[in-house]
């Protein structure tokens, strides 16, 4: 009799190694861990190492592909730098958490990034500028709210932005991202390479990504520093007075440069407003 | 239900891949319809959408699931199958395809497409499981071979499991005879047999792909230009059992020439042309 354990033990054993040669050296282990009755022992035990191995590497190829689509750069320059060592551990972890599904792939971008983030002293420099920046790419490429966005203002072309008064709380669209960087990711060649990273002169700031309806690539734009850090606070919560107070304090010329930049963004419809 | 005899005979198609969406526009007139990956178009943006509308206004469209996982134990997920039904609707799809396999189960998300513990049981248990989902979706759901690698001993053989389930339910079936090519190779069998023992009559449509060899075990790479033996086998099949429908499975290393490709789907198509009666 052939139950759900037996597809659990197996799934497991496809997608571990040491599982694996406890599978023909303690077999016992596998069987207590899973719950195996002895048919379904022996029938898992029936099958090559050899074959398991290969779609072991399949298995962890696939979850390889998904990061290569959504992070192509990142993985290049990951590959040069380690031969996918650091990678090949990220997956090997992934491929045993069930919040992980192949189902929805783009999911596992957002994740490596984070995952990325905790390893930062192992990782070469400046590359999570990168990765935050492809990820935006990506992201904004699966994200449904994103594509209606552009689509709504593809066709409301050339509307006014939203009026900016001091107790309005304005938000960034779902059309756009902002990602800070330390470098200017936008001057990186095309194909990155490691030298390429370590030789990018520092440039504090960031760039401003927008959905255009219709195109795969987003628009770019590169932003300062005061401007990232005004954006990354238009979250709808804040009030524009509650903003100016956080990034400019009582120094009225930073107030107004800052309110002007915001009267600028909400002008390109980079901006919407909630009022209460 | 439509009986799978009175299926429309699609003919010759191409696997629609966003890499060569303009090429394939470009071309509709050499290519008679497209399969499209469900789980692309499932949960899909907006955008996503539009693409498919747009495929859909110029080629019949079937869905191919890569996902469903019918072999995990317990039923298929519930919003998967309510965001298939509307999928099929969606394009008007005249049946949708998924794999013999499963791809996950005690929470491993897997990925790739797993062979099953082949067993008489399975083979009801699946069949009736099949013919559920089937009615659930509301057109005719048509069931694939895998590649598969793990060699477990089964009571039952591949061709057997397939013939054992064809029993229980009214699916059709989706061979895609470079697994069956790749497979009778790698384990040592003949291709011919496995023809033998399942009901061909069932086949509603084929694979065509080529894929690589590493270390002598073929792999199901859809890389690379369908291969000879698996021309001698479409042409063995076509012998055998009428056709709706054959298509040419590419998912990477495409061909600078894109007449590469529809040179393929002219082939099939001519194959299909020269087996149908008079
Ligand atoms: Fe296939």
């Amino acid at each position: 009799m052939i139950g759900p354990a037996f597809y659990e033990a197996y799934a497991n054993v496809l997608v571990s190694q040491s599982l694996l040669i406890a599978l023909y050296r303690d077999p016992d282990r596998v069987r207590t861990t899973y719950g195996l009755n002895a048919d379904e022992l022996e029938l898992l035990r029936s099958a090559s190492p050899a074959t398991i191995q290969l779609s072991q590497g399949i298995i962890r190829g696939k979850r390889h592909a998904v990061l290569e689509q959504s992070l192509p750069q990142t993985m290049a320059v990951l590959r040069e730098f380690d031969g996918y060592r650091l990678v090949g551990t990220y997956v090997d972890d992934a491929l045993l958490r069930p919040d992980l599904d192949m189902l929805r792939p783009a999911t596992h971008g957002t994740d490596f990034v984070a995952w990325l983030t905790r390893q930062e002293a192992r990782i070469p420099p400046r590359l999570l500028d990168l990765a935050r920046f492809e990820l935006a790419i990506a992201d904004l490429r699966s994200d449904n709210a994103a594509a209606s966005a552009a689509r709504d203002k593809a066709v409301t072309a050339g509307a006014g932005g939203a009026d900016l008064g001091g107790e309005a709380r304005p938000w960034m669209t779902a059309d756009v991202r902002v990602v800070a960087a330390s470098i200017d990711v936008l001057a990186l060649p095309a194909e990155t390479t490691l030298a390429a990273l370590a030789a990018a002169p520092p440039r504090p700031g960031g760039v401003l990504l927008r959905k255009v309806w219709d195109q795969p690539r987003p628009l770019f734009h590169r932003i300062g520093v005061a401007t990232v850090e005004l954006l990354l606070r238009c979250d709808g919560r804040h009030t524009v007075d509650q903003l100016l107070d956080q990034v400019a304090g009582d120094d009225a010329g930073h107030r107004e440069g800052a309110l002007a930049t915001l009267r600028g963004l909400a002008g390109l419809t980079v901006l919407s407003v909630t009022r209460e | 239900m439509t009986p799978l005899h009175d299926l429309p005979h699609l003919g010759s198609g191409l696997g629609y891949r966003r890499e060569i969406h303009q090429p394939t526009m470009e071309h509709r007139d050499r290519i008679d319809w497209l399969e499209v990956i469900s789980e692309h178009y499932l949960f899909a943006s907006v955008q996503g959408r539009e693409r498919l509308a747009e495929l859909s206004a110029a080629f019949p469209i079937v869905p191919h699931g890569i996902e469903m996982s019918i072999g995990t134990p317990g039923e298929v997920d519930e919003d998967y199958l309510d965001a298939l039904a509307a999928l099929v609707e969606e394009i008007d799809a005249p049946y949708f395809s998924d794999h013999l396999c499963f791809t996950r189960a005690g929470g491993v998300s897997l990925g790739s497409l797993t062979p099953l513990p082949r067993s008489r049981a399975l083979a009801k248990e699946l069949g009736r499981k099949a013919q559920r989902i089937q009615e659930r979706v509301g057109v005719p759901f048509i069931l694939e071979n895998i590649t598969y690698h793990v060699d477990l001993r089964t009571e039952l053989t591949e061709a057997e499991f397939i013939a054992e389930l064809c029993e229980h339910c009214e699916c059709g079936l989706l061979l895609d005879l470079t697994n069956l090519h790749t497979n009778a190779r790698n384990h040592g069998y003949d291709a011919a047999g496995f023809l033998d023992a399942i009901p061909t009559e069932r086949v509603v449509q084929v694979h065509l792909a080529g894929g690589t060899e590493a270390h002598e075990t073929l792999l199901d790479s859809h890389s690379s230009p369908v291969p000879e033996p698996v021309w001698a086998l479409f042409d063995e099949l076509l012998r055998r059992a009428p056709l709706k429908a054959s298509l040419i499975e590419r998912d990477q290393d495409f061909p600078d020439d894109f007449g590469e490709l529809l040179g393929e789907v002219e082939r099939a198509r001519s194959a299909m042309r020269a087996a149908a009666p008079a």
